[in-house]
């Protein structure tokens, strides 16, 4: 068949242009065509000739639908199991006696020594043929081998393997009568010490098989068996990697040359990065969390790789705030089992527990009642971490977070003036607003409160401003602002309704001054108890806080400002995520004492409050009242701060220091009002 | 997870395959591989779920459904022939994987199948499908030694599933050059096919 032998590229031309003109000639005038044309080229006439007869045959290959083609081929891949041995098979040295189970590795036969050498029953495990190649059977028997070493109480051992006669390779485990750990405590109702001691024998097993240098890899409840008396046997150490050469089971996935299963596998394991053993302590964690929790840390996950990456990119809620647990089992997760569970799991793994001996050693201090090793990621931690995550910000950011400090509830204010600033605003704004400063109790404590008349006066004055939208809008919010500040809501609302009602007619999506309008109207109304309403117009004026436009100061108030509506309506969530990324942003450019960060250390308290964390909230109010006594500043939001804390020792029964907080809050309050503000009433 | 947001994309996937599409766009081989390997994994996951939930599945249906997922609808055209190329391209490996795994143990028994007839006929069978698939795969490796660009408008159309409108783009030509590359490829095939020698 040399007329198929490839064509050099000048005649596959020739041959291109000969088919297509030919093909459209009358089928009687081809023949005389290509023997004119092919000029004494006789395999290129073969060549062309043959085409064209296959071109007029039908191909129902070629013309079809590859998956049509594909389709038995695909349909027997997805069903066809291996054909089961049948009971008297031999398998090297052991005779199949009944069928145990399949797994997406092979099936798992009840087995015998076929030659008597010993009564015991073993586990038969046979992989799947044509899975193992040559080139991997010498190590499949080393491994083996290395696993035999293995003899330990919580590891069932490995009796033999290799690959018998037929080429299927098999290993000969102990036989375990036991269920799944998970199972297991679920049927025995198994109380939460019962099952943090499940976890310790799980620990001590991967313990020592760390110290022979065998890692599990796969660990999950599937392999973690408890017998009828309660002891831990671990099944198939080491044989995610044994069979890691040619595998591509259905319950894994295949990334690089490892087998995982996703919903318990380190992160470090699914990127294919070195496998140590931290990878079992992680999943030492995953599964102690589902025995606590009741559910996998992150739900089902399925094997693709957007479901993958979703486990990469997201952490798990500690196990106390799994959704449905009742309250006493919150609250004994609450703590210790919460950071010895999420130390285990750190996505760097080299923030979690050194070794598997170092979390069972903690998880028995936990059960003798002695303190835990684990510490909850610091705030510093945490911080540090976002904050690498920002950028950092800009010396005129510096200059501005200083102004920001000085207020209180105005960050509509703060925001408003920074772009008053930025924009280099008529002198009539920077007038009012420096007129209107100093009737603020707030910002200069002490003074008497006076203003009233000096804001409706003003209110006249902008009325008939002839100006443009956008000062006409910042002057409103300015004034409904402070209407507000000097505690009369009734009338800030219609002027900062006005405000956002010119804002939305004349000045574009993204103009600051429409965002300052939307968040100053939300902060009103989010104070008089419209929280939904504060939510909406908040994420109003973060949608028009283009990057551009507005100042990061501006986005970060207004981030603030959503994040207190959010804890308001108990999305507690969303809300400290808000907190702690302006508290990252403000910590980069003003570092930690900045008065910047009080309120949202506030903010984030109360929101650990609404989560019942108590000590955490505590924590973070006196590092805002430590800011706040810093610098000197005896006002409202120290009485805030303090009145905060003193709610939280109520909430612990800790009355006395309630008491005596919430007095020393009061104190501070009517020093700064004389009377009628509504601060004081509350 | 099967039904759920199948034609909506993925924030974070769709921000890595743009970034990857860039680099293919810039001739990075790295890029290439990884991109590749991410719509394998994507395209098999999909194949696989499919196959057990819907008894038929169009491969054209198959690899816009990933596109979307991975790359989002937005993209400019030029991205998407980048991508359409990269995904036919793995449609095909990963089709040839399958029956090369299905036939390895087979190999050397000498149970060739000769015609194209006979192939059309086998390939009820997941034996005869492998078998089949497997030689039109040597089919087009011979195809793409004469000519390249035959090889990816079968590439294209035959595995990707793409119109001949959307094969022209992907490949920067005309449509009517698609169409007569198309019906030389075919020809040359079942050419081939119907002899299997080398």
């Amino acid at each position: 068949m040399t007329a198929r032998e490839p064509l050099d590229s000048d005649r596959w031309e020739r041959l291109e242009r000969l088919f297509h003109e030919a093909s459209a000639l009358p089928l009687e005038e081809v023949a005389a065509f290509l023997e004119r044309a092919c000029e004494g080229d006789d395999t290129l006439r073969a060549h062309v000739t043959r085409l064209l007869e296959a071109d007029t045959a039908p191909n129902a290959l070629v013309d079809g639908d590859v998956v049509e083609l594909a389709d038995p081929l695909l349909e027997r891949e997805a069903r066809a199991p291996e054909p089961e041995l049948t009971a008297g098979s031999r398998v090297g040295r052991f005779e199949v006696l009944d069928l145990l189970g399949r797994g997406g590795m092979g099936t798992v036969y009840r087995a015998a020594r076929a030659d008597g050498a010993y009564e015991q029953e073993v586990a038969l495990k046979v992989v799947r043929s044509g899975r193992i190649e040559e080139g991997a059977r010498r190590r499949f028997v080393r491994e083996r081998d290395i696993l035999a070493r293995l003899v330990h109480p919580s590891i069932a051992t490995l009796l033999d393997g290799g690959v018998d006669d037929a080429g299927r390779p098999f290993l000969a485990m102990e036989l375990v009568d036991g269920l799944p750990i998970t199972e297991y405590a679920e049927t025995r109702g198994l109380d939460v010490r019962a099952r943090v001691a499940l976890a310790v024998q799980v620990a001590e097993g991967v313990d020592h098989a760390h110290r022979n240098l065998v890692v599990h890899r796969d660990l999950k409840p599937s392999n973690i068996l408890v017998t009828r008396d309660g002891s831990v046997k671990l099944l198939d150490f080491g044989i995610a990697r044994l069979l890691a050469e040619d595998a591509d089971g259905d319950a894994h996935t295949r990334t690089g040359h490892l087998l995982l299963t996703p919903a318990y596998a380190a992160p470090e394991q699914i990127r294919g990065a070195a496998v140590t053993t931290a990878v079992d302590v992680f999943a030492i964690g995953a599964v102690l969390y589902e025995l606590l929790a009741g559910r996998r840390p992150h739900g089902d996950v399925g094997g693709s790789w957007s479901e993958v990456q979703r486990v990469l990119d997201t952490e798990p809620p500690p196990p106390s705030r799994v959704d449905g647990l009742d309250r006493a089992l919150r609250r004994a997760f609450e703590g210790d089992l919460d950071t010895i569970v999420l130390k285990a799991m750190q996505k760097d793994p080299e923030r979690r527990y050194g070794s598997a001996r170092a979390l069972a050693e903690d998880l028995e201090r936990y059960l003798r009642g002695l303190a835990v090793e684990a510490r909850p990621d610091s705030w510093g931690y945490r911080f540090s971490k976002l904050v690498r995550r920002n950028v950092a910000a800009s010396a005129a950011t510096i200059a501005l977070l200083g102004a920001l400090a000085l207020g209180v509830g105005g960050t509509a204010w703060q925001a408003r003036a920074a772009q008053l600033e930025a924009e280099r605003k008529d002198a009539v704004a920077d007038f009012m607003t420096s007129v209107f400063r100093g009737a603020d109790p707030e910002a200069t404590p002490g003074e008497p409160v006076t203003a009233l008349e000096l804001l409706e006066s003003a209110l006249v004055r902008v009325d008939a401003l002839e100006a443009g939208a956008e000062v006409r809008v910042d002057l409103l919010v300015t004034l409904g602002d402070l209407f507000g500040t000097l505690g009369h809501y009734e009338r800030a609302e219609p002027v900062l309704r006005q405000a956002v009602l010119e804002a939305e007619e004349s000045l574009g999506r993204r103009d600051p001054a429409r965002a300052n309008a939307y968040d100053a109207l939300g902060q009103h109304v989010s104070e008089v108890g419209e929280v939904r309403e504060s939510e909406e117009l908040f994420r109003a004026a973060l949608a028009s806080r283009d990057v551009d436009g507005s100042s990061a100061e501006a986005i970060a108030a207004t981030r603030s400002n959503l994040a207190l509506s959010l804890r308001k309506l108990g999305e507690t969530v969303e809300a400290a995520v808000l907190y702690e990324a302006v508290m990252a942003e403000t910590l980069a450019s003003n570092g930690g004492d900045s008065l910047a960060i009080v309120s949202d250390l506030l903010g984030l308290g109360q929101v650990r409050q609404w989560d019942e964390e108590y000590e955490v909230a505590i924590r973070l109010f006196a590092e805002a009242r430590r800011v706040k006594e810093a610098a000197g500043q005896r006002d409202a939001q120290l009485a805030h701060v303090i009145h905060a804390s003193g709610v939280v020792h109520g909430a612990l029964e800790r009355n006395e220091e309630a008491e005596a907080l919430h007095l020393e809050a009061l104190s501070i309050w009517q020093w700064l009002y004389p009377e009628g503000h509504p601060e004081v009433a509350g | 997870m099967a039904g759920q947001s199948s034609g909506e994309a993925d924030g974070a996937i769709t921000q890595q395959v743009a970034l990857l599409l860039d680099g293919v766009r810039d001739g990075d081989a790295a890029a290439l591989d990884q991109l590749f390997a991410l719509v394998y994994g994507e395209l098999k996951a999909r194949a696989h779920l499919q196959r057990s939930s819907s008894p038929t599945l169009g491969t054209t249906a198959l690899v816009h459904e990933v596109y979307l997922k991975l790359a989002g609808s937005s993209r400019d055209w030029n991205d998407r022939a980048h991508f359409m190329r990269v995904a036919a391209r793995a449609m095909r490996q990963i089709l040839i994987d399958r029956a090369r795994r299905r036939t390895a143990h087979k190999r050397g028994g000498g149970a060739a199948v000769v015609t194209l007839e006979e192939m059309a006929v086998a390939a009820e069978s997941p034996e005869g499908a492998a078998e089949t698939l497997m030689a039109l795969d040597d089919a087009l490796l011979r195809l793409g030694r004469q000519s390249e660009r035959l090889a990816h408008v079968v590439e294209l159309r035959f595995f990707g599933g793409l119109s001949v409108e959307e094969t022209a783009e992907a490949l920067g030509v005309s449509d009517r050059t698609v169409k007569r590359d198309w019906r030389l490829a075919r020809a040359f095939l079942h050419d081939a096919m119907d002899a299997p020698d080398d």
